[in-house]
């Protein structure tokens, strides 16, 4: 039997290492990135030096001012920590395509087929892959290694920052056994509250207990929590990118010379990818129109707007404006595409509180 | 029980007690009216179990008693009948005969002392304000009061403050925030903080409907009393703590604008078909500047909107965002021809009050349009 080779990436205290590292002045201080205080916002990170002061992420920003009064707050620029993000994933994908983003501060990656290649241990390709992310961003990871996704992610968490746990296949059971059953993926309070009652509080004391019986006491759950208990995961990693543009195209039947027909097939093409935009929360900066003369020669053309374009009406325009740039109608087309590029994440309007939440 | 009564008089009063009826009700006898023939009166009662209803009407008893029958039953039937003398009496186990002119129904009834007890008041009244004020308060206030909230029930209710001869009435949905004071002539008495469901209020406005005279408030543990004359209606008290309102309501503020009430409410009208974003509801801009204000809304693949309206900034300009719906729903229950906006910046609240009269104050919350830049706060 062949064992997977996991690795779940977590980037230390995210938002706030990139805060710091663009912010050098800040390094070494307690810093959040927060909300406004005054506008019920929380704490989105912490840096290690505010955590000392017992911060904690989802916290009241005014609760966390109140625990440190030197607290350097910064409000968050999500369009910068997706781009490091990327950055990171970039790395991942020199690696393999199996690259599965959970968020923009964890990916699990599938080494299995590049440890084989190159021959190399595990724990040889994470630090490396550590150091990669050290060299090109100035921050730092904590790595977890495993045959699976479940130990993985829990290996990433036991030594940070900067940490690197590689389970072995055949120690899973050992590494588990001493920790609580909190660790497992989906006991929260309540469930944990219930297996506490039954006298289970690690995960060795929940791996000894029979499927039948933890199916009988806890039902479907109850079989998926032994199997992890026992370090059984067999879900794959996933691979997910974030695309970098969005197109629709279409060959006719026959060359198109009729205006009318080109601008409607334009028009209906816009609406696609204005819908898909909407579906991957993005707007973008760049229109290209695609066309394929009769003779096959395919050109494209593109036009950068200073506003961002999200709306159907929008592609369609540029789009019909890029076409007096193309030998159209002289030339029949035979393939028309419009496609958007240079995508960014869509700023969503946000309705602001006037009480702080009890966290 | 057998008594003669005015159809139109009871057909009113079945209207009144009729809307602390609940569609919904798990129990059958809860869709029944409870009726009590005593001395000249007849005692119409209705309940959801969280509200109540109390109706007395003058009418010639014959013999005295009790019994009940359907609310819909018998509103449905008395609404039909001819205007005139009506007959209630009941003839045997489980029947309530009804005659007026020549028409005759026999309807079903359930026992009386199968009617759930009414609270009542443990008290004698203790505070008393003219019906129209009442009223105009709940609908002021009422308007912030947010529809559902399994977390915070409390927050589908409207605080009462009595304090020695000032009430207030205070309600939110935590984004936006009604309050509005009232000076009693006499002094209350006492001192009082109670939540009552919005929805309750404004039924009993209905309840009560027009009128000069006053309205009797007292406050039981667990319910709360309002009485006219002729009508009790009562309800249950919220349990839980209401936020601390005082902190929310803004004190200072960098700019003030001026503007017609119409003029406001007409354009975010007008706004609001445009701003149907799902994630934003109603989202409309408000571009301040020293002579005018210019709203815009749009929604990408839908449409867009502007309007520039004429109106008078104190300070420097400023570009917020609202749910225009919050703006409009607090226009559409003042008064006043004018009405004064006082401003912070785009990301602190907001306060919209008839222009110079300070009893009544909505602080809104804005909608922020776009993230801020990496600025840092609170660093020496």
């Amino acid at each position: 039997m062949t064992w997977r080779r996991i690795l779940h990436v977590d980037m230390d205290a995210f938002f706030a290492s990139v805060e710091q590292h663009d912010h050098p002045e800040w390094s070494g201080r307690p810093l959040i990135v927060a909300g406004d205080p005054q506008a019920r916002g929380v704490v989105a990170a912490a840096s290690y030096e505010a955590r000392a002061f017992g911060i904690r992420s989802a916290m009241a920003s005014a609760a966390a001012e109140r625990l440190c009064p030197h607290l350097v707050r910064v409000p968050p620029r999500h369009e910068r920590y997706r781009e490091i993000s990327r950055e990171i994933q970039d790395i991942f994908r020199d690696y393999t395509v199996l690259v599965e983003p959970i968020s923009l501060d964890e990916c699990f990656l599938d080494l299995s087929e590049y440890c084989a290649r190159h021959r190399l241990p595990l724990a040889r390709v994470a630090r490396g892959i550590k150091t990669r992310i050290r060299q090109q961003t100035g921050l730092t990871a904590s790595a977890g290694g495993a045959p699976n996704k479940f130990l993985a992610k829990i290996a990433s968490d036991l030594k940070k920052p900067d940490g690197l746990v590689v389970v072995p296949p055949g120690r899973a059971e050992a590494f588990l056994a001493p920790l609580p059953v909190e660790r497992i993926w989906g006991v929260g309070p309540v469930l944990a509250g219930r297996l506490h009652t039954l006298g289970i509080r690690t995960i060795g004391e929940l791996a000894g207990k029979s499927p039948a019986w933890l199916e009988l006491t806890f039902g479907r759950l109850g079989i998926e929590m032994g199997l992890l208990a026992r370090g059984v995961d067999e879900r794959p990693v996933v691979p997910w990118r974030e695309p970098r543009s969005l197109s629709a195209e279409n060959t006719f039947a026959r060359d198109i010379q009729a205006p009318q027909t080109l601008l409607e097939e334009i028009a209906s093409q816009a609406e696609e990818v204005a819908r898909r935009l909407r579906g991957h929360e993005v707007v973008g900066r760049t229109v290209t129109l695609k066309l394929r003369y009769g003779d096959f020669t395919t050109i494209t053309r593109s036009r950068t707007s200073r506003r961002p374009i999200e709306t159907a009406g929008q592609i369609e325009a540029l789009a019909t404006q890029l076409l007096s740039r193309t030998e159209f109608p002289e030339r029949p087309v035979r393939l028309v595409g419009v496609g958007v590029s240079g995508l960014l994440a869509r700023l969503r309007p946000v309705q602001l509180e006037l009480f702080d939440h009890e966290e | 029980m057998h008594l003669d009564c005015e159809k139109t008089v009871l057909e009113n009063a079945l209207g009144q007690v009729s809307r602390a009826i609940s569609s919904r009700s798990p129990l059958p006898i809860l869709g029944h009216i409870l009726m009590e023939a005593r001395g000249d009166e007849l005692r119409l009662t209705a309940t959801d179990l969280n509200v109540g209803v109390q109706t007395s009407i003058p009418v010639r008893v014959h013999e005295e008693g009790a019994t009940t029958c359907s609310a819909r039953l018998l509103a449905d039937i008395v609404n039909r009948l001819p205007a005139g003398p009506t007959t209630l009496q009941t003839v045997r186990e489980g029947s309530l005969k009804l005659t007026s002119a020549r028409a005759r129904f026999e309807v079903a009834t359930l026992p009386a002392e199968e009617y759930p007890t009414l609270p009542v008041p443990e008290r004698a009244s203790f505070l008393r304000l003219p019906r129209k004020v009442l009223k105009a308060m709940i609908a002021r206030v009422g308007i912030a009061a947010a529809e559902v909230d399994e977390s915070r029930p409390v927050m589908t209710g409207i605080l009462t403050v009595l304090e020695s001869s000032r009430i207030t009435l205070v309600a939110t949905d935590g984004r936006r925030l009604a309050r509005m004071s009232c000076d009693l002539e006499q002094d209350g008495g006492g001192e009082a903080r109670v939540v009552i469901p919005a929805r309750a209020m404004h039924e009993m406005v209905k309840v009560f409907g027009e009128g000069e005279d006053e309205v009797e408030v007292l406050f039981g543990d667990s319910q709360a009393f309002f009485r006219v004359p002729g009508i009790q209606f009562h309800c249950r008290i919220l349990e839980g703590t209401f936020p601390d309102f005082n902190r929310v309501i803004p004190q200072s503020f960098q700019r003030t604008a001026r503007m017609g009430r119409d003029a406001l409410a007409n354009a975010l009208r007008r706004m609001i078909i445009v701003a149907q974003e799902k994630d934003s509801p109603h989202l409309v801009r408000m571009e301040f500047d020293p002579d005018r204000l210019t709203l815009s809304a749009n929604t990408p693949d839908l449409g867009s909107a502007r309007e520039e309206i004429p109106a008078l900034l104190d300070g420097e300009p400023l570009t917020i965002a609202f749910n225009g719906k919050f703006v409009l729903d607090c226009l559409s229950v003042m008064d006043s021809e004018e009405v004064q906006l006082d401003l912070q910046d785009e990301s602190h609240s907001a306060v919209l009050r008839p222009l110079e009269d300070s009893s009544f104050d909505y602080v809104c919350m804005p909608v922020r349009l776009r993230e801020l830049s990496a600025e840092p706060v609170g660093a020496a």
